[in-house]
């Protein structure tokens, strides 16, 4: 194992996605799911990269974060796009700044299980991110909101991590 | 027996509740001082806000009315009583209560909400666990899989992924009702005339309004019936 640079470590993650495959069947569930990394795939920056298929989401790498919350802003609204259709793509987002560990092409370590909670305090549409995130965009993000969600305890984390949902005015 | 611990508040102070386990419940009544009980710590800050911490147990905080909370709890339910200004929680698994707020935005992993009045804007998340909310301005509802019923609203958006959807509208204002599956009720006031746009993949439409520009009701079902009807 050997560390990475710093950089975002973001989780997609499809809302409802359990329901709708046990109503709609697999066949329309893999259609989602393809649709999903269609649209993340075609949306990377270059120096961005998918680390892994997560099954209803998708874990990424970003090298920096203002390109990162500019991609995820511009994913939400693709996703939302793509919901004002037929197809349910109801996509939530969380966003962590951290030096994970690298095994292979994976990502471990705390800043990974960070991340991977935060997503899980999302709604559907949402961008949610942490402290660290927010020092490093706010202020350098045009037309940029940032609403505190508070301290969130999490399973698993020993201390309550402020959280920030971001959105563009 | 827990003791109370008295905190002397600013006006308009925020309270920060963080509880690891254990329900939190918080009183907004006729006071000027906090009285904090079940709590390993509370404290008030250089910035004037009260912090309360809590390991485990249930932890009750009683503030002045129209305070501004701020809670996060990772297992336990959440009860707000009284009045309070605007609110912010966040549950892993539990429910939230909430008898009358200003703002409010709340989301549970795991959970339900049961909202009395929220007089601005009211944004619940839920991953799995129905909503009920009596009356708020405009609302953003969401859950993976529970029923959402919103008696009274000036405005709302819904995205529900299994369960039924019943939302009454105040007046002519904007509703997006988007469900994987379930029936859309929507009721407005008698005599209006809304813009409508409803789609039901496998399902029934019924609307008993006349088009007409009073507002806009947007529902799309994947499967499920959606009705709209006056009252």
């Amino acid at each position: 194992m050997s560390d990475t640079p710093e950089g975002a470590v973001v989780f997609t993650d499809i809302v409802g996605f359990t329901e709708f495959t046990a109503e709609h069947g697999d066949g329309e569930a893999l259609a989602l799911l393809n649709r999903q990394e269609k649209v993340v795939r075609g949306s990377l920056p270059d120096d961005a990269r998918v680390v892994k298929d997560l099954g209803d989401g998708l874990m990424l790498w970003f090298p920096e974060a203002v390109i990162a919350l500019g991609s995820c802003l511009a994913l939400a609204e693709r996703f939302e796009e793509e919901a004002a259709t037929d197809v349910p793509l109801w996509v939530r987002v969380g966003m962590h700044w951290g030096c994970p560990a690298r095994r292979g092409a994976d990502l471990v370590g705390h800043d990974v299980n960070l991340a991977a909670r935060i997503v899980d305090v999302a709604g559907p549409g949402e961008v949610l991110l942490s402290e660290p995130v927010r020092e490093l965009v706010d202020g350098r993000v045009q037309g940029l909101r940032l609403d505190e969600l508070g301290p969130v305890v999490m399973k698993g984390i020993p201390d309550a991590v402020p959280l920030y949902r971001a959105a563009l005015d | 027996m827990a003791s109370d611990l008295t905190l002397q508040a600013r006006p308009g102070a925020v309270i920060r509740v963080t509880a690891r386990s254990g329900s939190v419940k918080v009183t907004g009544e006729d006071r000027g001082d906090v009285v904090v009980t079940g709590a390993r710590d509370a404290k008030v800050n250089d910035d004037g806000s009260i912090e309360v911490k809590s390991r485990s147990g249930s932890v009750s905080v009683r503030c002045p009315e129209g305070s501004d909370v701020i809670i996060g709890a990772n297992s336990g339910g959440v009860d707000l009583r009284g009045r309070l200004g605007d609110a912010r929680v966040t549950v892993g698994s539990g429910s939230v209560v909430v008898e009358h707020v200003e703002r409010l935005d709340a989301r549970t992993g795991s959970g339900s909400f049961e909202i009395a009045e929220c007089a601005g804007e009211c944004r619940l998340k839920t991953g799995s666990g129905g909503i009920k909310v009596a009356r708020s301005g405009e609302a953003d509802l969401a859950t993976g899989s529970g029923a959402v019923a919103a008696e009274r609203v000036d405005g709302a958006k819904v995205k529900a992924g299994s369960g039924n959807v019943i939302v009454g509208l105040a007046g002519p204002g904007r509703l997006d009702v988007k469900a994987l599956s379930g029936s859309v009720t929507v009721s407005v006031p008698h005599g209006t005339q809304p813009s409508t746009r409803l789609k039901a993949l496998s399902g029934d439409v019924r609307c008993d309004c006349p088009d007409g520009g009073e507002g806009e009701i947007r529902v799309k079902t994947l499967s499920g019936n959606i009705e709209v009807v006056e009252r």
